[in-house]
């Protein structure tokens, strides 16, 4: 029988190669879409799983209260690691992880390098694999244990133990000799530095910060193997809080915490006080919104399977009334049908398995940190999700019409009475469905377009195009790069600066009266607001050399002045470290330090002398700007040959934010494209249903004198109205999805306007249009007599 | 074999009551050739209809065999359908999907006969019905003639007691329908039971008896002569 099943399974689809193939290739993106949703979300589930001890793993995070709020900040006092170890035997390890960027140098190549300074303790605790050396040669302060790309990279080569590598630290040079060589870290862990030395190191290369001071901070992570005694462990670090408080008035820890390293990477990423010194895992909005897709996709295609399968399920009643004849039961019959919906299932499963690794690539090309790779045979978890996909789209799509056809009478369908039902309320509902579901793509892809439109021309509050930033180690450095590139007549403003918006800046409280709030501050030198482009609203700039400004003049920003209320900010005076009076003398446009991502912050720029600087800012007309930055270089070598070239346009910092809204527009591009397909191949199932019911009701129309016009209303109407519906729900769906996703992305974005939802709507109707005009035309202008013949 | 008692039909629908059989007494024994006439509408193949155990009557009884199958489920009625009634419709109802020898074995599948004997049971049966060369084609690529070949084998294949056939002929042209009249006579001279509905007194000639019904009722019988049980 099975045999029997297979045969007209197979023959049947034969003779619907169209239809088959439209539902098996919606089917088989959905599937695809899963795949990546599926990998995806073990991208961010297994976040930091790859480390065997990580349930035994805290990092000591403090707690903060301001502003009515409380704040987990991420990094602790540096001291507190040594108080732990005399202190606290419950604990069993402990590290402590603070990163730069450096400069390695093999014979005369420079690289750039990522660098992690640890206590030995760290590779006990975290998981690494070795393939040369030893993790314990640490202890060595001299040693250093990097990847095994960068041993690539540096030696071309993994097999490096005894080399020789030198560290550039400004202008110094440490030898170090390579310890050991690890299998690069998966992307989803929250250690992805190439170079790991002694936190010894820190000290020497980090200026200004000793082991003892409770000014400095660093990410300290602890193991307690026994869990019953982290509690204990926990009140054991609260009397620290009075070590910390009595040196850093502005940041009063109420609270020592815990924080589980499980779970740790998803936490981060929705902390304002993270420090990006670790890997962070992706935003919920990047975890959901392939997961939303999948689901929207696969709903389209499940809808579109029940209704063609419907369509098609009509040209077998006689196969139906003929098995009942037969003695077929009714639950041989569904089963049947089912069946068959099931085998095309797996046929889409197959093909949809191959478009996923076609769509996994595609993925990846979007994002630069992440790299997925499917796995299926190792992953159970996926084998049961794909086995869950196969049967929920099975029974979804199959269900409905294997329980409706197999209830009809023999006698009715053998003897020609049976007609099939064309359109009825459950067709309709999920064609409705699947136009919204569209809709809701097309308003997503043009929404996001829009709103791609707007941050490209949004003004942050300075010059992103014409400004580049190089980055010294001093003043004296400055100095002499400064001497060496003011030649060049391209360049239209150069200023030092100890900090810049984009790259650097710190945060303190400030006070005004009874107010106080945290802002940014940044120190500039001379000439720094014109290079950056920054617009002065009020006020004055600081006076060259003015010792009184560098000692108590500030400029702020609008949402300075906003957020302690000043109409008129001249001349405010703000107090700072409890201790330096500052006045304001003038006020800036606001700046987005975070570019778009969060919320402006309340700035102020104070003035600092040039032997601070360690930003040397460019600006050049935006044409000339690539052929600065190459002149630049050529002086940099020339002044600097241990070092590399370190300037970098402004407006890289800008990308990312556009490339990620240029990768939602491709995302929700692709699903509008597919839905719609989707969608417009079920109307064109369903009109084409109806107009086989309808034949005779054309063909008595037109003989009493019914137009084509008249025709074509009576089939369309009921269609329009679906539509109808469809653009409303559509455009309610469409504009809540985008603006929950726009939200969870930007604190600054443009949200779907009407034109959106025009343009949306006006689209899907001329898609569906082009779609059954033909059909409905050639059905409108039938000859009757062949109609009216045939019933 | 068959016996009718009372038996009546009655559609309903929200407005209208519509009797299709009104009444109906008949006795069928085993090993006759019935042929059912009437004008349109008189409810021969309602009648054909209830005794294919393909719809209920709405009253009276039904006996088939030992059963009274008048109250019979769907589910019961599918189960004594098959391998006791074969079915041979005007319109031949062959599943375009399936080849000739697909076609025939379907009722044993239902049945669940063996492999092995399903196919030398549907073997013999093309081999008689002289159709066994066209075994590997579909229906549509059959004449009219042989296509009601195929559906009378389909319907003898599994040696049912009885055949129900409706207008066998009105599809065919004269020497097809002669062709297929012959093949029936020639099944219940083996012994097999029909009850035959026809429009045309020529096919009718073929049978035993002759029964008219009119507005639902039988209103006359023909029995020939020559025909003794």
């Amino acid at each position: 029988m099975i045999k029997n099943y297979l045969l007209i399974t197979l023959r049947s689809m034969m003779k619907n190669k169209f239809f088959i193939f439209i539902n098996i290739f919606g089917l088989a993106i959905g599937i695809a879409c899963s795949i990546v949703a599926y990998f995806n979300w073990e991208y961010d589930h297994t976040f930091n799983k790859n480390h065997v001890n990580a349930g035994e793993i805290y990092r000591v995070s403090p707690l903060r209260k301001f502003d009515g709020t409380t704040e987990l900040h991420t990094v602790v006092n540096i001291p507190l690691a040594s108080a732990i170890r005399q202190n606290m035997p419950d604990v069993d390890q402990v590290t402590r992880l603070n990163r730069s960027w450096t400069n390695f140098k093999v014979d005369d190549n420079l690289f750039p390098g990522r660098v992690r300074y640890v206590d030995p303790e760290f590779f006990n605790m975290f998981s690494f694999d070795f393939i040369y050396g030893r993790a314990d040669v640490l202890k060595d302060k001299s040693t250093v244990l990097i990847s095994e790309e960068m041993a690539k990279t540096l030696f071309g080569s993994a097999d490096v133990v005894g080399r020789q590598l030198t560290q550039v630290v400004r202008e110094q040079l440490k030898e170090f000799t390579v310890g050991g060589v690890f299998r690069d870290q998966p992307d989803n862990s929250s250690f992805q530095a190439q170079s790991y030395m002694h936190y010894d190191n820190y000290f020497d290369d980090a200026n200004e910060v000793t082991e003892n001071d409770w000014h400095h901070n660093t990410v300290l992570f602890v193991q307690i193997k026994d869990p019953s005694r982290v509690g204990v462990v926990r009140q054991q670090l609260q009397p620290y809080r009075e070590n910390n408080n009595k040196v850093r008035e502005d940041f009063q820890v109420t609270e020592y915490v815990l924080d589980p390293f499980v779970g740790m990477a998803q936490r981060d990423v929705q902390n304002e006080r993270w420090a990006d010194t670790l890997q962070n895992s992706n935003s919920p909005a990047a975890v959901v919104t392939p997961s939303i897709m999948a689901v929207l996709i696969l709903l389209i295609a499940c809808f579109n399977m029940t209704n063609t399968s419907i369509a098609i399920s009509s040209r077998r009643l006689k196969e139906i009334g003929i098995r009942k004849v037969m003695g077929s039961m009714r639950a041989q019959l569904i089963l049947q049908f089912i069946g068959e919906t099931l085998f095309i299932c797996f046929l889409a499963l197959i093909i949809g398995m191959l478009l996923g690794e076609v769509l996994l690539s595609a993925w990846n090309s979007l994002w630069v940190e992440m790299k997925l790779t499917s796995h299926y045979l190792d992953a159970p978890g996926f084998l049961i999700f794909m086995i869950g996909v196969l049967f929920f789209t099975g029974l979804l799509s199959g269900s409905y019409p294997a329980f409706y056809i197999s209830s009809f009478e023999p006698v009715g369908i053998l003897k020609g009475k049976q007609k099939f039902g064309g359109t009825n309320y459950f067709t309709r509902i999920l064609l409705c469905l699947q136009y919204a579901i569209s809709l809701l793509a097309i308003i997503g892809s043009f929404a996001f377009y829009e709103n791609s439109r707007y941050q490209r021309d949004f003004d942050l509050g300075f010059d992103q195009q014409g400004v580049m930033i190089v980055y010294v180690s001093n003043g004296q450095e400055y100095e002499t790069f400064h001497h060496a590139i003011v030649r060049n007549k391209d360049i239209l403003a150069v200023a030092g600066s100890k900090h810049s918006v984009f790259s650097s800046r710190y945060r303190d409280p400030v006070k005004h009266e009874s107010r106080e709030h945290d802002v940014d501050i940044i120190d500039v030198g001379d000439g720094y607001l014109q290079a950056m482009g920054l617009t002065l609203l009020e006020g004055r700039d600081f006076q060259k050399d003015s010792e009184t400004d560098r000692r108590e003049s500030v400029i702020i920003t609008e949402e300075f002045a906003k957020v302690f209320s000043w109409d008129k900010p001249l001349g405010k005076t703000i107090l700072w470290h409890d201790t330096v009076k500052l006045y304001v003398v003038g006020v800036a446009k606001n700046v987005y330090t975070d570019g778009l991502w969060d919320k402006a912050q309340p700035m102020m720029i104070r003035y600092t002398a040039p032997e601070n600087y360690t930003h040397v800012i460019v600006s050049a007309p935006v044409e000339k700007l690539i052929a600065v930055n190459a002149s630049m270089e050529q002086e940099w070598k020339q002044i600097f040959p241990n070092r590399l070239y370190t300037g970098r346009y402004l407006n890289e910092e800008m990308k990312e934010s556009l490339t990620v809204n240029d990768n939602i527009v491709k995302m929700f591009a692709f699903l509008g494209l597919v839905a719609m397909g989707l969608s417009v191949t079920g109307l064109f199932t369903l009109v084409s249903l109806n107009i086989i019911r309808k034949m005779k009701e054309i063909g008595v129309r037109k003989v009493l004198g019914a137009s084509i016009g008249n025709i074509a209303r009576i089939i369309n109407t009921e269609f329009i109205i679906i539509l109808l519906i469809a653009s409303v729900a559509g455009c309610l769906m469409g504009a809540f999805l985008v603006d929950m996703l726009m939200s969870s992305i930007w604190k600054y974005y443009l949200p779907a306007g009407s034109y959106t939802f025009f343009i949306s709507v006006i689209l899907m109707f001329m898609l569906s249009t082009l779609a059954i005009g033909y059909k409905v035309f050639s059905a409108a202008s039938m000859n009757p007599v062949s109609t009216l013949r045939d019933e | 074999m068959i016996k009718l008692k009372n038996l009546e039909k009655v559609y309903t629908t929200e407005e209208v009551e519509t009797t299709a059989l009104n009444s109906i007494n008949l006795e069928i024994k085993e090993g006759e050739f019935v042929a059912i006439m009437g004008p349109s509408g008189c409810g021969k193949s309602t009648l054909l209809n209830i005794l294919g155990l393909l719809d209920n009557p709405s009253g009276g009884e039904y006996h088939f065999g030992e059963h009274e199958v008048a109250r019979y489920s769907e589910r019961q009625r599918a189960q004594l359908r098959k391998g006791s009634i074969g079915f041979v419709f005007q319109s031949f109802n062959l599943i375009d999907e399936l080849t000739v020898f697909e076609n025939v074995e379907l009722p044993l599948l239902y049945m669940k006969v063996p492999s092995s004997e399903r196919k030398q049971r549907v073997e013999e049966v093309l081999e008689r019905m002289n159709i066994m060369h066209r075994r590997n084609h579909f229906p549509q690529q059959l004449s009219g003639g042989q296509q009601q070949r195929v559906a009378i084998s389909r319907a003898i294949v599994a040696k049912p007691r009885v055949i129900l056939a409706d207008e066998p002929t009105g599809n065919l042209d004269s020497a097809n329908g002669e062709e297929v009249m012959k093949l029936l006579s020639q099944l219940n001279e083996e012994g097999t039971t029909i009850v035959m509905v026809t429009h045309s007194p020529y096919d009718a000639n073929y049978a035993h008896r002759i029964i008219n019904l009119f507005d639902g009722k039988v209103v006359t019988e023909n029995i020939k002569e020559h025909f003794h049980i």
